[in-house]
This record gives structure tokens, C-alpha cells and sequence, in this order.
């Protein structure tokens, strides 16, 4: 009987991990969405610029208590992704770019936070534009215009060596290239890959 | 991308019926593996696999249905990412053929593999390279393989929990004994797969494979489903 009982919990505890049910990792999910799911307002900040725009994607992003609504699309070359809140004010602007094409006195600053690790390999590197003293609507505007005096943040995902072994984070810098946030990021698991 | 994906899966699922010999309706490979790591840079995988060939026995008592048993094998694998694209693996199996037919054959394989990614978001690109020695029955034979890979979510950029992707690869493969001709192979598969919460994934997928191309070409078509649990 006792075997049996500790059969049972030993199931009880192994099948959380195995089901996904593990609460322990904090992921964002993001989910493709259609147009007619983002919020209106979000819409009509986007229609006045997207007439030009190609490969126009909607996502739906959650996070540990935080929703958001994503739209992506590419404009004059450049790869654009556009987040929105719920009520559909944007949050901020992000052009994908190259790293060497950071200014060189910010680019000098990050290398020097990067040069803590032994080793690190720039997966993506993105500007970011977020909403200061404008209104949602401005901001994308001015983005799409390329005013200058628009003051942005740099958001790089990369994989960094330390202590021989590798990680992936997702991190975001000042325009100074001061670091401000470091998240680290869950790759896809490459098991499919290797073995099968 | 999507799209043909999925009509080349719909075709290949269709021509399991009508490709393969007069008495086997499919050839189902079914597999269960377990994923673990060590530390940051070493993971391990573990895993049981069965082939079994249907067929469609016509006798004077009328159809006769029924699964036989082709293989069944134990996999282990050691793997050390050397760098975020890199992964060089070594492993061992162990399969013994038609158990049931009281013929049992022993097979040994050991594999030694790089495998790296050309793109590791999105639609994720995937190279491997393989060098096995297998030994069956006493008789060693070389296999010498190459497969590119492609993978990706079909919902948004990342693949999530309670999300479909979708899957696409094709192997050359080179065989070398010195009991018969030295051998060409292909194997090309597509397929699909449903990720379950964060570590159980589901895959489905259908293949094509040829084997002995420029001696006697045998051209076979499976089914191959295959459950991944990450711990």
C-alpha cells in the first residue's frame, strides 16, 4: 500500500514539469492575430501609413499581466514593429538595424558593458522609439519621417560566453549605450534538430 | 513557404496508401524521447522507437490486417553546444530487428553529429552533418549523412505553448562496407507539430525515403510520429 501511495505521489509531482504546467519561467506568447482583433483606435493610428507598407502582421502579445498588440510591416526597406496597449495608444516604435550602425560613441559604451563577458555573438539589434512628451499618433509619424530629435533606446538580442558557457538576452540601452534592462531569453528547443 | 509545406505533407500522407507494395498499407515508425540538461552547455537525450509495417494480406478468408513489428531500438545521446549555432553530439544505439519472427538481428550504431543553426528565429534554419558506424550482424557499414532543415510557428514569430509549427527536411545519405556496392541515399520529410505547455512537443510528420539509389532503388513512404519531452 505504502509503495503504491508513493507511486502516486511521485506522479503528482513529475507530471506538472511534463504537462508544461511549471510556473517557474516567465515567457511572452505571442500569437498572430487578424486585423479586425486589434484594438480600433490602434487601426486608425496605423491606416494613414500603411498604404506603402508590405508583409503587414498583427500580433497579440501576453505577458505576466501585461496584454499588448503588435503590428509589423516594412516601409521604405526598413522593418518596422509597432507596439499598442490595450485601449490602443502606442507604446513604442522599433526599426530593425544593423549594431554597427549604432552611433559610434553609444556603440563604443555598449562594447564596453559587452567586453564583461568573455565572449558575445549580436543575434538583432532594433531602435526603439517610445512616447515622451508626444501623442500616440505623433510618434509613429515622426518615426516614419526620421526626425532626429526623437530620443531612443536600443534594444539588442544577443548570445554572451561566460564561464564557458552560453545564454541568450534580450537587453536594452540608453542612447548614451547605458545599459537599462536585461532579460534573458528561452530559445526554441532544438531536440526536433538533432535527434529525429 | 507555409502553404506548400502543408500541400507536401497532404501529398506525401496521401501516397502512403497508394505507393507502397500491393500488401503494405504504411510503415509507421512511432518514437518517445526524453530531453535533459546538464549544467548550461551539455544536454542528453534518451529515446525508444518502434517500426511497424502494415499490411494488407489478401487470403481466401478475405482481408487480413495486421502489424508486424519491424524494430525496436533504445537511442542515447550526449550533446555540447560549443556556441549559440553549434551543437556536436555523440551518441549510441541499440535496435533489434524483427524480434518476433525469432530472427533476431542486433544492430549497434554509433553517431558522431554537428549540427548547427543558418537561422535561429523565426523560420529556423538547420544544418546536420553525421558520421555513424553501424554494426549488424558482425558486419560493419559506414553511413556517411547530410540533412538541411527548416522549422517554423504558425502563429507569430515565436513558437508558444499550445501553438502549431510546421517542418520540412531533406538527407543525403552515403553508405560504405565492404560486404556490398557502396550505396546512395534521400530521405525527405515534412510534417507538423504541437507544442504542449513548455516542455511536451507532438510531431507528425511524413517521409519519403530512397534508399540504394544506384544500385536497386527502394522507394518507401512513413509515417513517423514522435513525442519530445524536455525536463
Amino acid at each position: 500500500m505504502l509503495m503504491i501511495k508513493s507511486w502516486i505521489y511521485c506522479c503528482l509531482l513529475t507530471l506538472p514539469p511534463i504537462l508544461g504546467l511549471s510556473q517557474n519561467l516567465k515567457q511572452e506568447v505571442e500569437k498572430r492575430i487578424k486585423a479586425e482583433e486589434m484594438p480600433a483606435i490602434a487601426l486608425e493610428i496605423l491606416a494613414t501609413h500603411l498604404s506603402q507598407a508590405s508583409k503587414i502582421r498583427y500580433y497579440k502579445e501576453t505577458d505576466i499581466g501585461h496584454q499588448s498588440f503588435e503590428c509589423k510591416f516594412i516601409l521604405d526597406r526598413l522593418w518596422y514593429s509597432v507596439e499598442f496597449d490595450e485601449n490602443g495608444a502606442i507604446e513604442d516604435v522599433e526599426i530593425k538595424m544593423d549594431f554597427e550602425q549604432i552611433p559610434q560613441a553609444a556603440l563604443d559604451k555598449i562594447r564596453y558593458s559587452l567586453s564583461a563577458y568573455d565572449r558575445y555573438r549580436i543575434r538583432r539589434t532594433q531602435r526603439q522609439y517610445t512616447l515622451a512628451f508626444l501623442s500616440s499618433d505623433d510618434l509613429l509619424t515622426m518615426v516614419i519621417k526620421g526626425a532626429d530629435e526623437l530620443e531612443l533606446r536600443y534594444e539588442i538580442v544577443l548570445s554572451v560566453k561566460k564561464d564557458g558557457s552560453w545564454t541568450t538576452y534580450e537587453m536594452l540601452f540608453d542612447q548614451s549605450g547605458l545599459l537599462i534592462e536585461k532579460k534573458e531569453v528561452v530559445d526554441r528547443q532544438t531536440d526536433n534538430i538533432l535527434y529525429q | 513557404m507555409r502553404r506548400l509545406l502543408f500541400l507536401l505533407t497532404l501529398w506525401l500522407t496521401a501516397n502512403m496508401v497508394s505507393g507502397q507494395s500491393e500488401e503494405t498499407v504504411f510503415v509507421w515508425e512511432a518514437s518517445t524521447a526524453v530531453n535533459y540538461k546538464l549544467g548550461k552547455s551539455w544536454s542528453f537525450n534518451t529515446s525508444l522507437a518502434t517500426r511497424t509495417i502494415w499490411l494488407n494480406e489478401q487470403t481466401t478468408q478475405g482481408d487480413d490486417f495486421r502489424g508486424e513489428l519491424n524494430f525496436g531500438e533504445i537511442n542515447q545521446f550526449a550533446t555540447y553546444r560549443i556556441n549559440p549555432r553549434l551543437k556536436a553530439s555523440i551518441g549510441y544505439k541499440y535496435r533489434i530487428v524483427e524480434p518476433t519472427e525469432g530472427r533476431n538481428q542486433h544492430e549497434h550504431r554509433v553517431t558522431q553529429q554537428v549540427a548547427w543553426l543558418h537561422r535561429p528565429e523565426g523560420v529556423r534554419m538547420a544544418s546536420r552533418g553525421r558520421l555513424e558506424q553501424r554494426i549488424r550482424n558482425g558486419r560493419l557499414t559506414h553511413r556517411f549523412r547530410y540533412r538541411f532543415s527548416v522549422d517554423f510557428p504558425l502563429s507569430g514569430q515565436t513558437l508558444d505553448a499550445g501553438e502549431f509549427y510546421m517542418l520540412a527536411s531533406n538527407e543525403i545519405l552515403y553508405e560504405s562496407t565492404r560486404f556490398n556496392r557502396n550505396a546512395w541515399g534521400n530521405r525527405f520529410s515534412a510534417g507538423v507539430g504541437y507544442l504542449f505547455g513548455l516542455v511536451t512537443k507532438l510531431q507528425f510528420t511524413a517521409a519519403y525515403r530512397s534508399d540504394n539509389i544506384n544500385l536497386w532503388t527502394l522507394n518507401r513512404l512513413f509515417v513517423e510520429t514522435s513525442l519530445f519531452i524536455n525536463l
